[in-house]
């Protein structure tokens, strides 16, 4: 019955409307139209028959129909959003207490040993719909699900570099210097003082062009990229589905691009 | 804190500290997958989801999506993933609760797939049953709690034992 479903929607799929029809519609309007090409919409709003092992008011969890073993749950946001970025934070912290319980739900009434759970935000992450969501498989010892993380040999110095690299953005995003900084053994030039952009730079590191480059580079990147392949959101920003805290960042976010752009260049879309 | 957990020993010496607030830390990860790996954890030690109080497990959630806006601002990834790997039958080697945040690239050699199966619908009903069943018990979550009010045991309420002693006495016909 699920899989009648689904091809049904398949079928039911709008035509492709050309990059001139799509400039003609209102961001609500945008938004609506991936709402409603999104099938996980679809499965939310009860129009696609899906297995439902909970549902509240901001989330509702259902059985993946190819699991990586029995009882593989997903928990979807009611809220359309292609990155766990575009969310609101409620929605995202709510979403980490049923996360929570959903991995006890599975081990009492699966016998299993464990649970993994698992996002992913990009299609180099292995992401494959346009909904943000979470996997819940259930896990026994010796299953062959896999899911290992092997082990890389970093020297302390790159370790080190990367601490340094990520404080600097975490000072950015956090926007708040003092509480993101209270820990010692850390370079820090400004003393957290300085404007986001001025604190992009640690002091008397090696580090430093290095990381002036890569900013030069995503911000010759951004505008590219936009003139070869305008997205759908790139062309017509919708303030309503950005993130509450995106206005305390300013509208460009990591590296100069919007959230949307990040969403767009993620799942590799038009 | 607890002694011979290496992540509350971390915590404890801000080894590899990228953030920190009261309740949740992140630290770059001392045995990475991926360059960029990042773990966040909860600062109390929690050794499996279980233990983390929800009012921590919705803050984690949050901290855990701004590390990720924080690790495309700076290591540049084309993607990332969270995961948790909750018990030992998920491969936990740890005793403390890690959301691992992993920069991903394409080709960089990390395998966070498994294969999918197809299961009978009889399968797949039972699994619905038995999981929408124990997932009716969720529902509500547990309120950050209030600053501690210290209700002090009012005095002359306590029995001494000389207090008993005397009842005792007077209890004697």
């Amino acid at each position: 019955m699920y899989r009648r479903g689904r091809r049904r929607f398949l079928e039911g799929r709008l035509a492709e409307l050309t990059e001139e029809d799509l400039a003609k519609l209102s961001p609500e309007q945008l938004r609506e139209l991936q709402r409603q090409q999104c099938i996980f919409c679809h499965i939310i709003a009860g129009k696609v028959p899906a297995r439902k092992v909970y549902e509240d008011e901001l989330c509702v969890a259902v059985l993946d129909i190819n699991p990586g073993a029995p009882g593989h749950v997903l928990l979807l946001p009611k809220e359309h959003a292609s990155v766990l970025p575009q969310l609101p934070e409620d929605v995202i912290g709510h979403l980490g207490m049923v996360v929570k319980h959903l991995c006890r739900v599975v081990v009492q009434a699966l016998k299993v040993d464990g649970a993994s759970v698992l996002a992913a935000n990009g299609v180099a992450a292995g992401q494959r719909a346009a909904h943000v969501m979470f996997h819940i498989i259930p896990r026994k010892e010796g299953d062959g699900v896999g899911l290992v993380l092997q082990e890389r040999r970093m020297s302390d110095e790159q370790l080190h570099a990367v601490q340094q690299q990520v404080i600097v953005a975490v000072r950015k995003v956090f926007n708040s210097p003092d509480d993101a900084l209270r820990f010692e053994g850390v370079t820090s030039a400004d003393g957290g003082k300085q404007s986001a952009g001025d604190g992009r730079q640690p002091a008397g590191d090696g580090q430093q062009p290095k990381a002036e480059n890569q900013e030069a580079k995503a911000e010759d990147r951004a505008p590219a990229s936009a003139n070869q392949s305008p997205t759908i959101e790139e062309r017509t920003p919708d303030p309503k589905s950005r993130h509450p805290d995106a206005e305390d960042r300013g509208p460009k976010a990591a590296g100069g691009a919007s959230l949307d752009d990040i969403a767009n260049m993620l799942l590799g879309k038009r | 804190m607890m002694a011979n957990c290496p992540i509350c020993d971390l915590l404890a010496r801000k080894e590899g500290l990228v953030y920190e607030d009261d309740k949740v830390a992140a630290l770059i990860a001392p045995v990475p997958a991926v360059p960029g790996h990042v773990w966040v954890v909860p600062k109390k030690h929690a050794a499996t989801l279980d233990q983390v109080p929800d009012a921590v497990m919705a803050d984690l959630f949050v901290k855990v999506n701004k590390l990720t806006i924080a690790l495309f601002d700076s290591v540049k990834p084309e993607g990332t993933n969270v995961l948790v790997q909750n018990g030992t039958g998920a491969g936990q080697v740890l005793p403390h609760v890690i959301a691992h945040l992993l920069p991903r690239v394409q080709g960089d050699g990390l395998n966070v797939q498994w294969k999918p199966r197809q299961l009978s619908d009889d399968e797949m009903g039972t699994a619905e049953l038995a999981l929408r069943e124990a997932a009716s018990s969720i529902g509500v979550f547990e309120k950050e709690p209030e600053a501690p009010v210290e209700v002090e045991k009012p005095k002359e309420l306590t029995v001494s034992e000389e207090d008993y002693l005397i009842r005792q006495l007077r209890r004697l016909p």
